[in-house]
């Protein structure tokens, strides 16, 4: 290879590097609503990110801005530690995090872990599987990650029973 | 050989990876029934033209023990640009919530699915900079810097966010 070639090949190498698309925004989200409210949506852009310098906290968040006959989904589920592989659910001593659905017809579903009520799980459930979980890659807070995996949420806040399947 | 260096020097600088849709900074201060100052990172300004082209100021952060919950999501149906947003514009749209260490609830929703106004909250968002669109899986994000300020329940929280 001369130069010119080598030259060549290290700009395509690090150009490719970049990854803008690649910076803690999961690839895909896909929820799937079950029970009182139904459908499967899009959920990105949805990201995981950890901040050790607040309070060690970690969370995968995403949101699904509500459109005409589409309910509204807001969630962070995560704990105080660095993500990694593996599972996680809200009934380890370090799980916090919420997750609010809006029905359509203005039905709220609520569910929330750890502080402000250090009760455990509060109106439901969540687990989390990392199948990958690359990083840390330095951000302003903290760190973000590129993660795939699974996660599922039920919710029983007394206004009826919603489950949320989400792949990323 | 120092061309091929200075070549891989430009390009890692560009990558930037700290810089592409997060908010350099995000602090909230709180007061009315909620009071504090707060770290409200990681927040995203992004724009999806293909999910009714909406566009959204946002940051989701569980509560710790020294702070509150915060759920807020403020935006409109076009693409980001440097300028004032009011959550009396016609294609505004929000979504708020904060939980207190207590438990309360202060919120605002506005918009679909219920087509409500922004009933007893208001919201101003001002982005001095809004750098993009940056391509992302699902639409674009934008490098913003600005300012946020809402108020929940006629009165009773409000909240001044600088990012």
């Amino acid at each position: 290879m001369n130069r010119a070639n080598r030259w060549a090949l290290a700009v395509v190498v690090l150009a490719a590097a970049c990854r803008y698309d690649q910076t803690g925004e999961t690839a895909t989200c896909t929820i799937t609503l079950s029970g009182a409210v139904t459908g499967t949506y899009d959920c990105r852009p949805a990201h995981v990110w950890w901040s050790p310098s607040v309070g060690n906290a970690a969370a995968l968040e995403f949101e699904v801005a509500p459109t005409a006959g589409r309910p509204s989904v807001e969630a962070s589920i995560g704990f105080a530690h660095q993500p990694s592989v593996g599972h996680f659910s809200s009934s380890e001593s370090d799980a916090e995090g919420f997750f609010y659905v809006t029905a359509t017809d203005g039905t709220f579903y609520s569910m929330q872990v750890g502080p402000p009520f250090n009760v455990g799980a509060f109106g439901g459930t969540w687990d989390l599987t990392f199948d990958k979980c690359d990083g840390p890659l330095r951000r302003y807070v903290g760190f973000a990650f590129d993660t795939s995996g699974s996660a599922d949420v039920s919710i029983d806040n007394g206004n009826g029973t919603v489950t949320a399947h989400i792949t990323f | 050989m120092i061309r091929c260096a200075a070549a891989a020097l430009l390009l890692l600088a560009s990558c930037r990876y700290d810089t592409s849709g997060e908010t350099a900074s995000c602090s909230i201060t709180f007061s009315g029934d909620v009071t504090g100052t707060y770290d409200c990172r990681p927040a995203y300004l992004s724009w999806n033209p293909s999910v009714n082209n909406a566009a959204t100021f946002t940051f989701s952060l569980p509560a710790t023990s020294t702070r509150p919950e915060m759920a807020v999501s403020v935006g409109f149906h076009r693409q980001p640009a440097v300028g004032q947003y009011v959550s009396t514009d016609s294609d505004a749209e929000a979504y708020i919530l904060v939980t207190t260490a207590d438990g309360s609830t202060y919120g605002m929703q506005q918009g679909p699915p219920n087509n409500l106004g922004p009933g007893s909250g208001y919201w101003n968002l001002v982005l001095d900079t809004c750098v993009g669109p940056i391509r992302r899986y699902t639409g674009y994000a934008f490098d913003a810097s600005g300012t946020l300020d809402f108020t929940l329940e006629n009165g009773a929280v409000n909240a001044h966010v600088t990012f």
